[in-house]
């Protein structure tokens, strides 16, 4: 039974790996050994780039295209042409997730793109968290690398973190900004990404 | 299958997806799936995953560019079958 549930769990995440990595992401995401954390950078990284771009007024379209190429190194550096523009930025991981700064170059305008695991069966106390912390108290983006690095979370203890990292619903926190003022941002709990629907 | 056979069936997938937890009252073929019934971007990619499962079909990366509202799936979905 565990069997069956992992090898479906290995299917979806392997078909979203195919929906959103451009080719060479892709293969180069194969030859890393097809992990799901790899998985994860470059779909928070594609992720940011494509609401900088959609915040602009670039495209319209729902997630980021998979023509969107993302080169991503071993220190975090993010570089991504696409259309006619480049992009440039950071990824940082901890233990208890993933933050993307993308900025379009030569222009003073970046955003920030947080993803942070909840843990599996606690919506509401997340989307209360999530409410205080972010939205209520209208925080500035710099408030994001602080989320990363102290705690929105109860901790999570690197043995669970393989299993839950991937599995738990997940924050994500979304800031544009301009050198003046954060001209756009949004949250949601993403609860599916990797695997099928929990039910409640 | 009718148009509203497959709007019937999309909306079945739809809904686990929507932060509301429930459908709109007039769930139109004009309703954009991310500004009217607020879903994500990554979410986006489950629903085609699962409408995929669903109908058996592949939709290809131009195909979800393209697959805006409600009424832009049913007919990409009817196109495929």
């Amino acid at each position: 039974m565990s069997r069956i549930f992992i090898s479906n769990h290995w299917k979806r995440y392997e078909r979203i790996a195919e929906k959103i990595l451009s080719t060479s992401e892709y293969h180069y995401w194969l030859n890393q050994g097809r992990k799901k954390e790899e998985l994860a950078k470059y779909w928070v990284a594609k992720e940011a780039t494509y609401k900088l771009t959609h915040a602009l007024g670039f495209q319209k379209r729902h997630f980021a295209p998979k023509s969107m190429n993302c080169m991503l190194d071993e220190s975090g550096n993010i570089k991504i042409h696409h259309g006619n523009a480049s992009y440039f930025g950071k990824l940082q991981l901890s233990e208890r997730g993933v933050l993307a700064w993308v900025s379009r170059e030569s222009q003073n305008v970046d955003v920030q793109h947080l993803w942070v695991p909840f843990k599996a069966g606690n919506k509401q106390e997340a989307r209360k968290k999530l409410n205080a912390q972010w939205i209520r108290n209208a925080q500035t983006p710099d408030t994001l690398p602080g989320i990363l690095g102290r705690d929105l979370l109860k901790s999570i203890s690197s043995r669970d973190l393989a299993c839950r990292t991937y599995s738990s619903p997940w924050a994500v926190l979304t800031a544009v900004t301009n050198p003046a003022q954060v001209f756009l941002k949004y949250s949601y709990l993403l609860s599916t990404t990797f695997f099928p629907r929990e039910k409640s | 299958m009718t148009f509203e056979s497959v709007k019937d069936q999309l909306s079945e997938i739809i809904l686990p997806y929507i932060p509301e937890g429930k459908l709109p009252d007039s769930l139109d073929s004009d309703s954009d799936l991310m500004e009217d019934l607020n879903i994500n971007s990554a979410h986006i990619v489950d629903i085609i995953l699962d409408i995929e499962d669903k109908f058996d079909i592949e939709i290809t990366d131009e195909e979800a560019e393209s697959m805006l509202t409600v009424g832009a799936a049913v007919q990409l979905i009817q196109s495929k079958q």
